[in-house]
C-alpha cells in the first residue's frame, strides 16, 4: 500500500512550499486518498481563514504618545547631572574601595547567572510540587529537594525551567544549572534572554521547552497543589 | 543596500542621537507592531511591549553591529519582549487565580469593540490565544509577516529545524480548533 503524506507535508503543499515536481507528486496521491485531500482541504480552509484577521495599527496619535512616552524614560535616565554629583558619587566609590580592600564579603553580588540559579532562585519543580519561597505558595516555607526528586517522571511535564549550558572552547567544562523563570520579572526575563543569546547557551530544544500551554500549566498547578504539606520534608514522587 | 542616508542614521542612532533612533524606528514600526500584537492579543499590551522594545533598544544600541538590518535587530527585540511577557502573565495570572479556586473569564479590553467583532474573528483569536508564546511568535512570524524559517530563528534564537516544526505545531493546532468553524459557514458573519 502506498504510504500516504505526512500532515506537514501537506501544509506545505498547502502553502505552495513544495518543488513543482513534488507538488505533482502530492496531488497525484490526493487524487486517490480520501483521507490526504480531506486533511489538505482541512488545511487550505484553516489558512484562509487565518489570512482572514486584520489588525488595526496605532493611529498618528498614538504613534505620537507612544514616541514621547519612550522619550521621556530615556531622557530621565540620561538627563544631564550637575557636577557636584559625580564629585558625591566619586567620594563614594572611594569609600567603597576601602570596605571591599578591608571586608570583601560584605558585598555579595549575584552578577554571573549560575550563582544567580543556584542561590536566590525559587525552584519549581515539575511532579514534585515543592516550591521554595515563591509565588506560587506565598509561603517562606523551604523545601528539602532530595535526590530523589530530581529525577522526573515519565510524561512529566517540564515547567518553566531553563536548563542552560555554559559554552566554552572545546574540551572546557560545561555547567549546567537550573533557573525558574517563575519568579522573573519581564525586565529579568528580557536580560535572561539577552545573556543566553549572547554566550549561546540556550539551545533551541530548550526554547521550545519554556513553551507551555494553558493545559501544561494547569497541569503544573495541580502538581504543585497536591504536594504534601512542606513542614515534615516529605514531597511526592518519591 | 544600504543608502548613504541610512548608513548616516545608523551611526547617529549608535552615538544616541533620538531623533535619527525616530526615522529609523519609522519605516518599520507597523510591522514590528502587528507582529507584536498577534503574539500579546491586545492592543494596549502591544504598545506597552513597543515602548519597552523601543526604550531598551535605544539603551542598547552599541550592541548592533549591523550583522542584520536595524529592523531585523528591533524586532527581534520585540518579539523577544513580546513573547516574555505573554509567558510571566500566563504563569503568574493562571497561578494566582489557582489560589483563589477560579478561573479568569478572557480579558477584554475594549467591550465596544469587542461587541463588533465577528465569531469569526473572536474563534481565531480565542484559538491563536490558545496557542504558547513562542509558537505563536513563530506563527505569526511565518505566516502574517512572511519572514523565512532562519530569519525567524534568529529572531526568537532557535534552530531553523526547530522553528518548522514550531510552525507546523502551531498551525496543526489552529486547524483542529477551527475545525467547527470551517465546517458551518453560516456562522461567520
Amino acid at each position: 500500500m502506498k504510504k500516504c503524506v505526512s500532515e506537514e507535508v501537506l501544509l506545505m503543499l498547502a502553502e505552495k512550499e513544495l518543488d513543482a515536481d513534488s507538488a505533482c507528486r502530492i496531488r497525484e496521491h490526493l487524487r486517490s486518498c480520501e483521507r490526504c485531500r480531506d486533511l489538505f482541504e482541512e488545511y487550505e480552509r484553516t489558512l484562509t481563514l487565518l489570512s482572514e484577521e486584520r489588525i488595526d495599527v496605532p493611529g498618528q496619535a498614538e504613534w505620537a504618545r507612544l514616541r514621547e512616552t519612550v522619550g521621556e524614560r530615556l531622557g530621565r535616565k540620561g538627563a544631564a547631572r550637575p557636577a557636584w554629583v559625580y564629585g558625591v558619587a566619586g567620594a563614594a566609590a572611594c569609600v567603597l574601595m576601602i570596605i571591599l580592600a578591608v571586608r570583601p564579603d560584605v558585598l555579595r553580588r549575584h552578577e554571573r547567572l549560575p550563582e544567580v540559579a543556584r542561590s536566590e532562585a525559587p525552584t519549581v519543580t515539575s511532579g514534585k510540587g515543592v516550591a521554595r519561597e515563591s509565588e506560587l505558595t506565598r509561603e517562606p516555607e523551604l523545601a528539602q529537594e532530595s535526590e530523589a526528586t530530581r529525577e522526573e517522571r515519565p510524561g512529566t511535564v517540564r515547567d518553566e525551567t531553563a536548563a542552560l549550558e555554559e559554552t566554552g572552547p572545546p574540551g572546557a567544562q560545561v555547567a549546567q544549572f537550573t533557573l525558574s523563570l517563575a519568579s522573573l520579572s519581564s525586565d529579568e526575563l528580557s536580560e535572561l534572554d539577552d545573556l543566553t543569546v549572547v554566550s549561546g547557551g540556550l539551545r533551541s530544544s530548550d526554547v521550545m521547552l519554556l513553551d507551555l500551554t494553558d493545559a501544561e500549566i494547569d497541569e503544573l498547578i495541580k502538581d504543585l497543589e497536591s504536594t504534601p504539606s512542606l513542614e515534615n520534608g516529605n514531597s511526592q514522587g518519591t | 543596500m544600504m543608502t548613504e542616508r541610512e548608513r548616516e542614521l545608523l551611526d547617529a542612532f549608535v552615538e544616541g542621537n533620538e531623533s535619527a533612533f525616530e526615522e529609523l524606528i519609522t519605516e518599520s514600526r507597523e510591522r514590528i507592531y502587528r507582529t507584536v500584537m498577534r503574539i500579546v492579543r491586545n492592543h494596549e499590551d502591544a504598545l506597552d511591549v513597543m515602548q519597552d522594545s523601543l526604550v531598551k533598544a535605544f539603551r542598547k544600541r552599541k550592541s548592533f553591529r549591523g550583522d542584520s538590518s536595524f529592523s531585523t535587530w528591533l524586532t527581534s527585540i520585540a518579539v523577544r519582549e513580546a513573547i516574555n511577557r505573554v509567558k510571566r502573565d500566563r504563569f503568574r495570572n493562571a497561578i494566582s487565580l489557582s489560589l483563589l479556586g477560579s478561573r479568569p473569564a478572557p480579558e477584554k479590553h475594549n467591550p465596544d469593540a469587542e461587541a463588533e467583532r465577528s465569531i469569526t474573528e473572536e474563534r481565531i483569536d480565542a484559538a491563536i490565544s490558545q496557542l504558547p508564546p513562542v509558537q505563536r511568535a513563530v506563527f505569526t512570524m511565518k505566516f502574517h509577516e512572511d519572514y523565512t524559517l532562519r530569519e525567524i530563528g534568529e529572531l526568537v534564537g532557535s534552530s531553523e529545524g526547530a522553528v518548522k516544526a514550531s510552525y507546523y505545531h502551531a498551525v496543526r493546532k489552529l486547524r483542529m480548533s477551527l475545525r467547527d468553524l470551517r465546517e458551518n459557514p453560516r456562522e461567520r458573519k
